[in-house]
């Protein structure tokens, strides 16, 4: 087991999720791949290094891992304490993708379509949205036209950063606050 | 390992490998299946292989006969979705293929040391 399997462990916990032993369960280890790579691309240093092809954004070193130890998974066992950076983070990652609305009906298909975007936009930020829409449409035909959009919105708001506020920028805001 | 035995071992490790297994799309199928220790859907599969329905049935089917894959159902948002994932005997197969293809690679080296 990596160093880091229980910082994984942590994250999982942190966010309170329900998980059964991943080695019998498909659905718990479909979200944790899924998580733990959002995790990572929005700033948690973790290890695995994802592929997307087939059935991606996914780690063969991470699936090893909870393979290996399905009951840490299924009882989230661990001390290990996040940072508060990490937690914001994660704070994040719960209100935008696991707490919408349409999570409670579709979360596979949005944890899904979200990962792959996200894959996509930080392997080529000069992607426009028309590129992404077909990347992942050719990529996973079998995910609704409306959720890819829905989805790319919300990879806008998990990628956006503070620092993109420059001062420029928050006077157009202020100004459109104006006319509303 | 010198070339005499290398050949012998070609055509003697050749004999221990499930000849119906080595085509194309099984031979691809059991590299996947290998790698994704997951599962991969039915619809994954078919997206990344660009084959038909049935050409993708029938060779999981001829895995599944033999032992190599088997087939689980889950429900991802209320809706049921098949994948398959590779077992004990899959992975003994595909290994003794890879090291069949190391072989013959080891040949090919041999020849280039001969120039």
């Amino acid at each position: 087991m990596r160093d880091n399997f229980m910082k994984i462990i942590a994250i999982l916990k942190y966010l309170r999720l329900s998980l059964k032993r991943p080695n019998l369960d498909f659905n718990s280890r479909f979200k944790i791949q899924k998580i733990v790579f959002l995790s990572k691309v929005l700033g948690i240093d973790l290890y695995p290094i994802f592929s997307i092809y087939v059935h991606g954004p996914y780690s063969h070193a991470l699936a090893i891992d909870y393979y290996k130890n399905p009951e840490l998974v299924e009882h989230l066992t661990t001390d290990f304490e996040l940072t508060d950076t990490e937690k914001s983070i994660l704070n994040n990652l719960k209100e935008k993708v696991l707490d919408h609305y349409l999570a409670e009906e579709y979360e596979a298909e949005l944890l899904e379509a979200i990962s792959t975007i996200i894959y996509f936009k930080t392997d080529n930020p000069s992607l426009s949205n028309d590129d992404i829409f077909l990347k992942v449409k050719q990529l996973k035909p079998f995910l609704k036209e409306w959720m890819i959009v829905i989805a790319n919105n919300i990879s806008k708001q998990l990628l956006f950063k503070s620092e993109y506020l420059t001062d420029e920028i928050k006077k157009e805001i202020q100004l459109w606050d104006k006319i509303e | 390992m010198n070339i005499n035995q290398i050949l012998e071992n070609i055509i003697g490790e050749s004999e221990k490998i499930n000849s119906k297994t080595f085509t194309l799309t099984r031979h691809i199928l059991l590299a996947l299946f290998s790698y994704f220790l997951d599962g991969v859907q039915f619809r994954e599969l078919k997206t990344a292989l660009k084959v038909s329905d049935g050409k993708l049935a029938s060779n999981l089917r001829f895995l599944i006969k033999n032992g190599y894959i088997i087939e689980d159902e889950a429900t991802l948002d209320k809706k049921k979705i098949k994948y398959y994932s590779i077992t004990p005997e899959g992975r003994r197969e595909f290994d003794k293929i890879l090291n069949w293809m190391e072989l013959i690679r080891s040949l090919t080296e041999e020849h280039k040391n001969e120039r």
